[in-house]
């Protein structure tokens, strides 16, 4: 089988958190190249630029200055160049409303962050391999 | 004239009570990202130390993931706390019997025996039954940890003397309350043995008194040192 190579984006705000993904990808040996913005204006100007490979997958935070993920996603879903990419939100927040609007919006899925480390583990290793099985849309 | 004054007021007071609500949410929500980063920060430091930590070290590096772990329970416990407004509002007709029913087939501790007497059976009731459950919960994890003897006795008992009222009676074989004390056990994070000792940050009986506050019921206690703890409570609940 051929190892599929899939970039992801996170778009998060906070350094730790970051640092948490880095760490929990490194822990699973995941090796798919991961590339960061700040917040949500940031990574749709890099995606729009062509400022980094075509993601396949996006991690997306919801609490975040500039443009929130929520807003963030929306304007994902309306660039025609864009939509196609799964994001996966990763947040704090517990809020039904957030996860209706998010869903709704099509995402593959809504992960809370947990306090645990280890359990942040098991929620990226579950990615990946949920990667692994499926087929990914073909990009240009 | 007059109406038009309390009107006002009533107003006020909805929108101020609403504004402290989402103060306190988005200041537990907001406040749990640090805690969060400290806790992972602190797991990280350990890893990168590698194998040759010294005890005090380690020891030191549980202690404070233990405490991130408490702060995250005690915002959580505010977070449930403004929510009780908000959240778990449905009302229908439910055996509140039933309820008691699934609470001790919930317990698996075998050193925890809960006996239920009730007059009440197959009675349907109108009332907001996950409220009701949520504070029966509370009472009983309450009782189970406030225990020293090795086995845990709590008897729970459902009464329906009038109408739109039921009467809940917990009573348990633990350690009593002081009666200094008596007057503190319903504030926020008021536990009665260091935190240390029982892993609770103190908020069950707060959160219970809030709910029934909020439906209009009472609660009220009666213990003494070593002689166990009996909550009364009297719950708003309609038969028709």
């Amino acid at each position: 089988m051929i190892q599929k190579v899939l970039n992801v984006l996170l778009v998060e705000d906070d350094e730790v958190d970051i640092m948490n993904v880095q760490r929990a990808f490194k822990k699973n040996n995941i090796t798919n190249p991961l590339f960061i913005a700040r917040n949500g204006l940031e990574a749709l100007e890099m995606l729009q630029n062509g400022k980094v490979p075509m993601p396949q997958i996006i991690i997306l935070d919801i609490n975040m200055p500039k443009m929130n993920g929520i807003e963030f996603l929306k304007e994902l879903r309306n660039d025609a160049n864009l939509k196609h990419i799964s994001v996966f939100v990763m947040t704090t927040s517990n809020e039904d409303s957030d996860k209706i609007n998010a869903y709704n919006l099509n995402i593959a899925g809504y992960i809370l962050k947990p306090l645990s480390f280890e359990k942040f583990i098991t929620s990226v290793a579950t990615l990946n391999s949920y990667w692994q099985l499926c087929e990914p849309p073909t990009t240009t | 004239m007059q109406s038009n004054t309390e009107a006002f007021y009533q107003e006020q007071l909805k929108r101020v009570t609403n504004e402290f609500e989402d103060f306190v949410y988005i200041v537990s929500h907001d406040l749990k990202a640090p805690i969060r980063a400290i806790n992972n920060l602190s797991v990280w430091i350990e890893e990168d130390l590698g194998d040759n930590i010294p005890e005090d070290v380690k020891d030191n590096l549980r202690l404070l993931r233990d405490r991130t772990e408490r702060m995250e329970k005690m915002m959580n416990a505010i977070l449930q706390l403004s929510r009780v407004g908000r959240y778990d509002l449905d009302i229908k007709p439910v055996d509140l019997g039933q309820i008691l029913d699934e609470i001790k087939a919930a317990n698996t501790a075998e050193h925890v025996s809960i006996h239920i007497h009730q007059d009440a059976h197959n009675q349907l009731f109108n009332t907001y039954f996950k409220k009701f459950k949520t504070v029966i919960e509370e009472l009983v994890k309450n009782a189970v940890i406030h225990n020293d003897k090795e086995a845990v006795e709590i008897t729970i008992t459902l009464h329906y003397p009038e109408n739109n009222l039921a009467e809940i009676l917990v009573s348990d074989n633990g350690s009593g309350i002081s009666a200094q004390a008596l007057d503190k056990v319903f504030d926020i994070f008021y536990t009665g043995k260091s935190k240390d000792r029982h892993n609770t940050v103190g908020a069950g009986l707060a959160i219970s008194k809030k709910i029934i506050d909020f439906i209009g019921g009472s609660i009220t206690l009666e213990s003494s040192e070593n002689s166990g703890t009996k909550f009364l409570i009297k719950w708003p609940a309609s038969t028709n």
